[in-house]
């Protein structure tokens, strides 16, 4: 799949993994493609894996372009699988 | 216009063979409201942030449908930049999908380090070819790359090296003992992906011809291959493992992969110092526009993405948005008589946690970026 959702990190776990959170929903993902996450930073989600980091105007500007196509749905789908 | 979305696949089983493989292709999902009537410019930068796993490919595809659909001449050096940048997003894919297969084969983490290395290889090109500006602006014009370039093209190749083949005779001209050999060293990522699958006698799984699975009526004129099996099937290697008709299991599928990606560093290197020599301002011909009778203008452009091909397809009125379409080899490949449909049915595995392994395996060599679920029934 060629969308990757922004999601907020919500907890820093060991070994190079987190918990994200969109809306109500968390997933814990792997932070092993991007380097310097903190507590609070956007980063692009894509099957389990954080891509890279955004800022949150353009996580905002992304969720709100993937709400108008009617993508966010399968966004979700990506948090939650 | 559609997207590619999560693919849903069920194996229907019979102890360990695939008697059908029923894939659900990607939710086409409309974007017209979000495109039309919108400015050229804001639409490309909108593509580039939706499709953020390959937003390089799609957004250069874009570009080059607009230039055209505007008439805009496209700078002779602009165009061989954004090829070189489309080459750098693939080669991260292959390096990415590679480094995640190999560490999910063996149970292991990832090599971390070397994975974020990579993520980084297509921005650090852009930002170098594209100092504080938009490659993907209609009618930007690249400068004459610095050392920036040079050494993202340098760090490219040292990374492949490292993850995929260091050699003096190229991979895809092995033959299949010698590419056996090299794998058993295990001397790179790449290596110790290949070498269990030949070991576990796995290299034509998936091959459609060697098996009798369900999906044999599945019609072969919608099993189009885009992928770097069909970018790199003229390699010796390639080739040695394609049937007759070029049916292709596993190992040709991967073979494919590291050959292509085992190739890239050579091709930036050598775009980027061809820059140079393209004289400034020199224009290639525009892709073809199309006019209707209401004086809209419509044109179509492609770019190789590590998936396959993208296809966008533009439709102007006033120089605003009327229509977009992109095609995406992801849903053609995910049909539900496409290749990994074909493929997947002609799975069997003397266990059944085998087959979970092989399908997946299979899936991620068909697309290093597909989001999917496969149950086995």
């Amino acid at each position: 799949m060629c969308l990757a959702i922004p999601a907020r990190v919500v907890e820093l776990l060991d070994d190079d993994m987190a918990v994200v959170a969109f809306d109500r929903v968390t997933k814990r993902i792997s932070l092993a493609l991007v380097a310097d996450v903190s507590l609070g930073d956007f980063v692009l989600v894509h099957v389990g894996y954080a891509l890279h980091k955004v800022s949150p105007e353009e996580a905002e500007r992304t969720l709100q372009l993937m709400a108008e196509a009617g993508v966010l749905e399968e966004g979700l789908e990506e948090i939650s699988a | 216009m559609s997207v590619d979305g999560r693919v849903s696949i069920d194996l229907v089983c019979d102890g360990g063979r695939v008697m059908e493989a029923i894939v659900t292709p990607p939710r086409p999902v409309a974007l017209g409201p979000i495109v039309r009537a919108r400015p050229v410019t804001e639409v490309i930068s909108a593509i580039g942030s939706l499709f953020s796993v390959c937003s390089i490919a799609q957004s250069a595809a874009s570009v080059e449908a607009a230039e055209a659909a505007l008439e805009i001449g496209t700078d002779r050096r602009t165009k061989q930049a954004r090829r070189l940048l489309v080459l750098t997003e693939t080669l991260r894919e292959h390096l990415l999908r590679i480094g995640l297969d190999t560490a999910s084969l063996a149970g292991e983490p990832a090599d971390g380090k070397t994975l974020r290395r990579s993520m980084r290889l297509p921005q650090r090109l852009k930002q170098a070819l594209f100092p504080g500006g938009n490659a993907f602006v209609p009618g930007v014009c690249v400068g004459i790359p610095g050392a920036d370039a040079a050494e993202t093209a340098a760090e490219a190749s040292h990374l492949t090296q490292s993850v995929v083949y260091e050699g003096e005779k190229p991979l895809g001209e092995m033959d299949r003992d010698a590419f056996a050999q090299w794998a058993m060293e295990r001397g790179t990522i790449a290596a110790r992906l290949i070498a269990p699958v030949l070991a576990r006698g796995w290299a034509m799984i998936g091959h459609p011809e060697t098996t009798n699975g369900g999906n044999e009526h599945l019609p072969k004129e919608t099993s189009a291959d885009t992928s770097c099996l069909a970018r790199q099937a003229g390699a010796p290697l390639v080739r040695a493992f394609l049937s007759e008709n070029g049916g292709a299991g596993l190992a040709a599928r991967l073979a494919a992969r590291v050959v292509e990606a085992s190739t890239l560093p050579a091709q930036i290197a050598g775009g980027l110092a061809a820059l140079r020599d393209v004289a400034e301002g020199s224009e290639v011909p525009t892709r073809e526009v199309f006019r209707d009778e209401n004086g809209g203008r419509s044109a179509t452009a492609f770019a190789e993405a590590a998936r396959g091909r993208l296809e966008h397809r533009i439709v102007l009125n006033d120089d605003r948005i009327a229509d977009y379409a992109i095609t995406a080899p992801t849903s053609i490949h995910f049909a539900e008589s496409g290749i990994a449909a074909s493929s997947l049915s002609a799975l069997a595995a003397s266990r059944r946690e085998d087959l979970a392994v092989q399908a997946d395996l299979l899936v991620r060599a068909i697309d290093p970026c597909v989001g999917y679920d496969i149950r086995l029934r």
